[in-house]
């Protein structure tokens, strides 16, 4: 008895977040979502470039005689302030899914992704990769279903990569709702 | 088109609004963020929000973080403003003040409402014993109508909201000296005088200068745009002058 109770509570629990409804071919809003996966190593692909035009500014930083700022889900343009007159970018550095930093003795905090790493700065001209600490930011309401509510979704499947987003489609593979 | 998307889901996941730290450099080894951070370092501490919570990362040693802690702050937090001992949070609902006499366990001090709008996506910088917060009710962020919040911090434990000045669609602010600059991105970026800190004065608009957010940095205006920085000489702090544009 207490087996086939515990049983009901685990399967109730399976259910209770996403309920899957695969035997319904229901249609609910005429749309749903599919992920968009990203390939974990490309994600951790980090470099230092020559300057670019920045594309999607995004926040701004300043230390000592340097400024940075962020390009949305790209990396941090380094710009050189010491002539204050004349300051010019020195160079990029390429972190995908970046959007915050922070800076300490020389030492540059940044998202990837979901992963913090840290960029010893003292050369700003050479940064280089010194830290990263894994999966520190995770982001439950992305990376399990799409932000909408009461909705038909394609099921995450962790093997093609880590869900980085959701795109909406009419035709949808509706294995899950929400 | 796919990757403006889904830069965009990771943006609003990531920060719905943003802000960020500034002010007068505290710590001479620590950089300076604008209004609209996530992250904000004190000390030897790295603090950072995402929507409901703020992570605590011992950095005593630089190149290599701890991860120490995690607590619960509430709904739709944007930005994370530090002044000297306290961290302001701000929320689309409200600003959370947190002490950080315990700079691994911060604790709540008290809260910051406005009696002019419901929601609000809101930058905060605070200066001795006064906070100024831009409190936007666009669409994304609700409300009623948008405001400069002037906020009397002098007794911590009950920030009254005492001034404000009707906005257009205001986004980042910070200071330096007595003059406080505000970006509307309708209006342009605005000086107010705060030599009366309770009781700030418009002395010049630049109508054509729109920004997001933007950071004083010794003497200099860094502003952050929707085409990349621009930077304007305040030497004379009442009339920014356009040094470069970098984008």
């Amino acid at each position: 008895m207490r087996k086939i109770f515990l049983a009901i509570i685990i399967i109730s629990l399976a259910f209770a977040c996403t309920r899957r409804w695969n035997w319904i071919n229901k249609d609910n809003k005429g749309y749903g979502y599919v992920p968009i996966y990203a390939n974990k190593n490309d994600i951790v692909q980090i470099n230092f470039q020559t300057s670019r035009p920045t594309m999607n500014p995004g926040k701004i930083y300043a230390y000592g005689n340097y400024i940075f700022q962020n390009d949305m889900g790209t990396g941090i343009h380094v710009i050189d302030n010491t002539n204050k007159l004349q300051p010019v970018k020195t160079g990029f550095i390429n972190i995908p899914y970046n959007f915050e930093m922070a800076i300490k003795d020389s030492f540059l905090y940044a998202n990837n992704l979901v992963d913090l790493v840290v960029f010893d700065l003292h050369n700003p001209t050479n940064p280089k990769v010194v830290n990263r600490i894994n999966g520190v930011f995770p982001m439950q309401s992305i990376q399990n279903y799409p932000s909408e509510s009461d909705v038909y979704f394609e099921c995450v499947d962790s093997t093609k990569g880590v869900v980085i987003g959701w795109k909406k489609q009419t035709t949808v593979n509706r294995n899950c709702y929400r | 088109m796919k990757k403006i998307l889904t830069y965009t889901l990771i943006a609003f996941s990531f920060f719905c609004c943003t802000k960020n730290d500034q002010g007068n450099n505290i710590y001479v080894t620590t950089g300076t963020g604008g209004s609209l951070a996530r992250f904000t370092i004190v000390g030897n501490y790295l603090y950072s929000v995402d929507d409901t919570r703020l992570r605590i990362f011992d950095i005593s040693n630089p190149s290599t973080p701890v991860y120490k802690n995690i607590i619960n702050i509430g709904w739709g937090i944007e930005t994370i403003f530090a002044f000297k001992d306290k961290l302001f949070i701000g929320s689309t609902s409200v600003v959370y003040i947190y002490s950080l006499a315990n700079p691994l366990n911060p604790t709540m001090i008290s809260t910051a409402t406005s009696q002019q709008v419901f929601r609000r996506c809101d930058p905060v910088v605070a200066k001795d014993s006064v906070a100024y917060a831009t409190l936007r009710s666009s669409s994304m962020c609700g409300g009623g109508r948008s405001v400069l919040s002037v906020i009397d911090i002098r007794f911590i434990n009950n920030p009254i909201e005492i001034y404000t000045l009707p906005m257009q669609e205001p986004m980042g602010l910070g200071y330096w000296g007595n003059h406080l600059y505000v970006c509307d991105t309708s209006k342009g970026l605005q000086v107010y005088d705060i030599t009366n800190q309770y009781l700030p004065t418009l002395v010049k608009t630049l109508k054509d200068e729109k920004c997001l957010d933007l950071i004083p940095y010794d003497d200099e205006l860094i502003c952050y745009t929707s085409n990349g920085i621009n930077i304007y000489d305040i030497t004379n702090r009442s009339n920014p002058v356009k040094i470069i544009t970098i984008k």
